[in-house]
């Protein structure tokens, strides 16, 4: 698209925002976690104490393996007060809240504060992306989806067995499309919401994580990626102008059945567009692929109609 | 067999295994295997299964059958002083849906995993046709076929072939996929992460696929899959989690297709023929490849401020030789104009944003985004084509390479007006330049508004409210025409595209979460959708809400009820017109207008228990569903008969799952459980657009008299599966 020609000035705003931004770079603080004021480090045997059960079961996950035996730094050193923040004064009053760091709706805490002590160590990677995302904008707390004090699921950690159930507790909807007879293979366990969306964040609109809604298609049909000889130009632009990824009551996922999602942009006089009845090869079948399988694109010297 | 015979062998070892990763000593000691640290579980089981099943949905992307399984087995093996890992997991063991994987490491330091998952995808059980593979593309009919359908007078050749389509053979309507996958990360030191992932993906099998010769001369074929998808990712991270991050990646996809070619015999002709070749020749996707460049960064300002920006450059590339015009050996068609088309397609993404919480109750955050897509493969002037092999129509014509640049910007605010009352408010802006198609350049802005709102510790609303109005500065109906050919559009130029067109949308999300017991949960959302397009004929509106509840009450603490209802609603309106082409003349006339109404409506419903019957002994788990979706299509408009266009209300369509699962869970030990299941799946399907097909369709419509098809449908199904599964953790 010209590209150099057109990004020039978007490229010189990045610059000019990124250089001062880069300036400040030595006088860089992450938002820091929450305190206690006046508390001091106990050691996570005193945890063991009161908190038998739930620390034997901390311990066999991932997190307490690497903060009880492979520490990589002062902070996972600390163990239960890592995360918790210095217990002296909780021990001395366990009932008050504020006297340590908890998670969820009975911690004294905001959301951003408890957010904030778990991206002590888990903003990068796939969570570069987390500040002003969708999740994070809508006061969505890490410790809605994850559950660190014990394996409840097989990965990740998550507070329910199933990754579609943890989205599920608020993509009520969502759940109830993979029900439909034309789906991906989510329901039989062999896709899950985070093949296609990354719920920390992306660069991209909807969570999606590749750059765009049809390269994130193309990781699994990749044949369908070209560049063709014709090109189908709805088709290159957005999978999603036809298909429903979720799940969809037509065949193909799609949003419309065929004819009609094709007549929504092509009212031609070559075969003349007319509601044909069901029993025609207008309709049946795959209808209009019936003639035109090539609607992807086509590569053939002879494919400007998709019929080859 | 071969496949039974492995499986028993395998559910004999795990269950010997049993005895030797069983604990020693105390209940609760630590199981040892090799003096390493061992946990773990499996589950095997015996099932049968009953009820009409022979439905290509009921086993659409799984492999379920009577008999021994062993669905799952997980083994964790730490070093005694648990800072080493082994763990190996396998999914539904030998079968076509099986998957294995298998991690190795070091705990925060450095892991390998190995990775092997198959997917099947059935399309039919019931598809039949003439046609006989050879090699890998090539689709051949025995000559009598030919010779007698040509040799027949034309009224006799739907009867001759309906005859030859009795005998049709059965065939394989299913592809498979086997990705193998590597992967290895490490970090060698807190503030670098280094990943490499390998995937090499084979997908075989075949599907249908229409192909035709002419509007009376359709072939329904099983289109031969055979593809190799080769992936590459690595990335280097680099960075402070509390100061700032630098990523660098590099993504490849290389796909390759074994099959890039279909060609099929004419069942109406043995020798080609002007206006009607013997056979057809159409390429399949061709190899292609993509690679990424991506550099991420994050920084964090003080106080409270971030900004993260992405740069990201990727190349597209395909070069496959064409084929030729036809392959019908009596039309005279011109030589290539180049023997490939040099496909090159750049994308350049970049991504800035900065967020700040400015004041202890005020956040700004900024963005924007540009995603340009630049389509650089060579646009050839080509002489004409070929139309479905049947002769050369001397039109030239451009292939053009299509291209967009879009652009998103916003601002946003968010105060916390009290706590736990968050009030946010935005603008959100979209701009699309494209090249070749009807809009060059359109801008759509998006105001925003929303609440967060968690008043106590029980109760919690997100709710908001966006309005969005999407100027197109001009519809240029020609543009695409114009470019390839220089001639005008044979659509109707009143026709508007949905998806450039100018729109108006209003969206309205909510959800409530309600816990006033501890043993008492309800959720419900409630969405809103409403886009009107600036249209006169095509898409015009979409009017979409859905509406949902889960609840969630222990009543004792032996037993647990839950249910939800979801009912989705989504409505879509188009107008068209039926334009005949009278003496070389298009007829436009208004008269010939018709209106679509399709709506979507779906109502899924669940509902199910936990249950203990024997503390520590029997529990009882229960769960029924049922999704039930209709969709009804009518047409409003013209009459004076359906060859003119008289609106057709279509039968609907309907599909209806009910899935009940009642399991009794009896606990030998605490480690070792037994389970009774019944399990029914049953299935309506309702489609008369798939249901009525046969590999010959000349009974429901003389144009198709002549055109083979498969008879491939996807009717409904209803299975019992009664299993007793041994589940053992150790």
């Amino acid at each position: 698209m010209g590209c150099l020609k057109r990004l020039g000035v978007p490229l010189l705003l990045g610059a000019l925002v990124s250089v001062p931004l880069l300036g400040l770079f030595f006088f860089v603080q992450a938002q820091p976690p929450p305190t206690i004021p006046g508390a001091t480090f106990v050691g996570s045997e005193q945890c063991k104490t009161c908190h038998s059960e739930s620390s034997a079961k901390y311990w066999k996950t991932n997190m307490g393996k690497i903060f009880l035996k492979s520490p990589r730094n002062e902070l996972e050193k600390r163990d239960c007060e890592s995360c918790h923040g210095p217990s002296s004064k909780h021990i001395q009053n366990p009932a008050d809240p504020k006297n340590n760091i908890r998670f969820g709706k009975k911690a004294a805490q905001t959301l951003a504060e408890q957010n904030a002590v778990c991206q002590q160590c888990h903003e990068r990677g796939g969570r570069l992306f987390w500040k002003a995302s969708s999740h994070e904008a809508r006061n969505v707390a890490c410790a809605n989806c994850h559950k660190v004090m014990e394996n409840v699921s097989d990965k990740n950690q998550f507070t329910k067995k199933t990754e579609m159930e943890v989205c599920s507790q608020c993509h009520q909807v969502r759940q109830a499309q993979l029900m439909r007879s034309s789906h991906m293979p989510y329901r039989e366990g062999k896709m899950t919401c985070s093949n296609c969306h990354n719920p920390h964040g992306t660069p991209t609109p909807k969570l999606i994580i590749e750059n765009s809604v049809n390269e994130n298609c193309y990781k699994c049909h990749p044949e369908r990626r070209g560049p063709f000889l014709w090109e189908h130009a709805a088709v290159r632009e957005n999978c999603l102008n036809c298909h429903e990824a979720h799940g969809s009551n037509n065949p193909q996922l799609l949003k419309v059945r065929q004819p009609l999602v094709c007549r929504s942009c092509h009212i031609p006089s070559r075969h003349p567009t007319q509601p044909h009845l069901p029993s025609t090869r207008f309709v049946f079948n795959r209808s209009c692929a019936n003639c035109h399988p090539q609607i992807h694109g086509s590569n053939s010297p002879s494919g400007v109609f998709f019929l080859r | 067999m071969r496949k039974g015979i492995g499986l028993v062998i395998l559910i004999v070892s795990f269950l010997l295994s049993a005895s030797i990763f069983s604990p020693t000593g105390k209940a609760m000691a630590q199981t040892k295997l090799f003096g390493l640290n061992a946990n773990g579980d499996f589950d095997v089981g015996v099932r049968g299964l009953f009820g009409d099943r022979s439905s290509s949905k009921f086993n659409e992307y799984r492999d379920v059958h009577s008999g021994l399984y062993l669905d799952r087995f997980f083994l964790e093996l730490n070093n005694p002083a648990e800072t080493y890992f082994f763990n190996f997991k396998g999914e539904n063991f030998i079968r076509d849906d099986q998957r294995y994987s298998a991690e190795v490491g070091r705990y925060g330091q450095y892991q390998l995993q190995v990775q092997w998952d198959q997917i099947p995808h059935l399309f039919s059980t019931t598809g039949r046709t003439l046609f006989i593979k050879q090699g890998r593309e090539t689709f051949n009919l025995p000559d009598i076929i030919q010779t007698t359908i040509q040799a027949a007078a034309a009224a006799d050749r739907p009867a001759t072939l309906r005859n030859f389509l009795n005998g049709a053979s059965d065939i394989d309507l299913q592809l498979r996929r086997d990705k193998a996958t590597l992967g290895i990360r490490g970090t060698p030191t807190p503030e670098w992460d280094l990943r490499f992932v390998y995937s090499n993906e084979r997908e075989k099998g075949s599907r249908p696929i229409g192909t035709s010769f002419s509007f009376g001369s359709q072939n329904e074929l099983p289109e031969p899959i055979d593809y190799r998808t080769h992936t590459v990712g690595v990335s280097a991270e680099y960075g402070k989690s509390d100061k700032w991050v630098l990523k660098l990646s590099y993504d490849a996809s290389l796909f390759n297709n074994e099959a890039e070619t279909l060609i099929w015999d004419n069942p109406l002709r043995i020798a080609d023929a002007a206006g009607s070749p013997a056979r057809g020749l159409m390429p399949l996707y061709p190899d292609n490849q993509a690679h990424n460049i991506t550099l991420s960064g994050a920084i964090n300002l003080a106080p409270h401020t971030r900004f993260t920006a992405t740069l990201s450059r990727g190349w597209m590339l395909q070069d496959e030789n064409f084929l030729p015009f036809t392959i019908n050996s009596a039309v005279a068609a011109p030589g290539l104009a180049r023997n490939s088309l040099e496909g090159k397609i750049q994308t350049f993404l970049m991504n800035y944003l900065l967020t700040s919480r400015i004041l202890p109750r005020l956040t700004l955050t900024g963005r924007y985004r540009l995603y340009d897509l630049d389509n650089r493969s060579r646009s050839i002037l080509w002489p004409g084509h070929s139309v479905a092999d049947t002769n050369f129509v001397v039109e030239p014509e451009r292939n053009v390479p299509f291209e967009y640049l879009k652009q998103n910007g916003g601002v946003e605010a968010s105060l916390e007006l009290m706590r736990q009352l968050f009030w946010k408010i935005g603008w959100e802006w979209e701009g699309w330049h494209r090249r070749f198609r009807e809009v060059k350049d359109s801008n759509e802005h998006t105001v925003k508004t929303a609440f967060d709102i968690t008043p106590t510790n029980w109760l919690l609303f997100r709710t908001s409210y966006g309005h969005s109005w999407r100027n197109a500065r001009k519809y240029d109906t020609n543009a695409t025409e114009e470019a390839m050919s220089g001639e005008e559009s044979l659509n109707l130029p009143l026709l508007r595209k949905f998806d450039e067109v100018d729109r108006g949308r209003d969206k309205v999300e909510f959800l409530a979460q309600f816990t006033p017991l501890s043993n008492l949960t309800f959720s419900s959302t409630f969405s809103l959708l409403n886009d009107d397009f600036d249209a006169s004929y095509g898409f015009k509106s979409n009017n979409n809400n859905t509406v949902s509840f889960n609840i969630t009450y222990a009543p004792t603490s032996r037993l647990t009820l839950f249910g939800g209802y979801t009912r989705e609603d989504y409505f879509y309106k188009m107008t068209s017109r039926y334009r005949p082409v009278v003496a070389g003349v298009t007829v436009d006339d208004p008269a010939n207008d018709w209106r679509a109404r399709v709506r979507d409506l779906v109502h899924t419903f669940d509902v199910g228990l936990n249950g203990i019957l024997l503390q520590d002994k029997l529990d009882l788990d229960v769960t029924y569903s049922i999704s039930s979706a209709r969709t009804s299509t009518r047409t409003i408009g013209t009459t004076g008969g359906a060859a003119a266009g008289e609106p057709v209300d279509y039968p609907s369509l309907i599909n209806r799952l009910h899935q009940l699962l009642v399991s009794f869970n009896y606990h030998i030990k605490k480690d070792l459980t037994t389970r009774l299941q019944y399990r029914l799946e049953k299935l309506r399907e309702r489609d008369y657009a798939t249901d009525i097909m046969s590999p010959w369709m000349g009974l429901f419509e003389a144009g198709s008299r002549t055109s083979t098809y498969m008879g491939a449908t996807m009717r409904g199904f209803e299975g019992h599966t009664i299993a007793g599964v041994l589940t053992y953790k150790f």
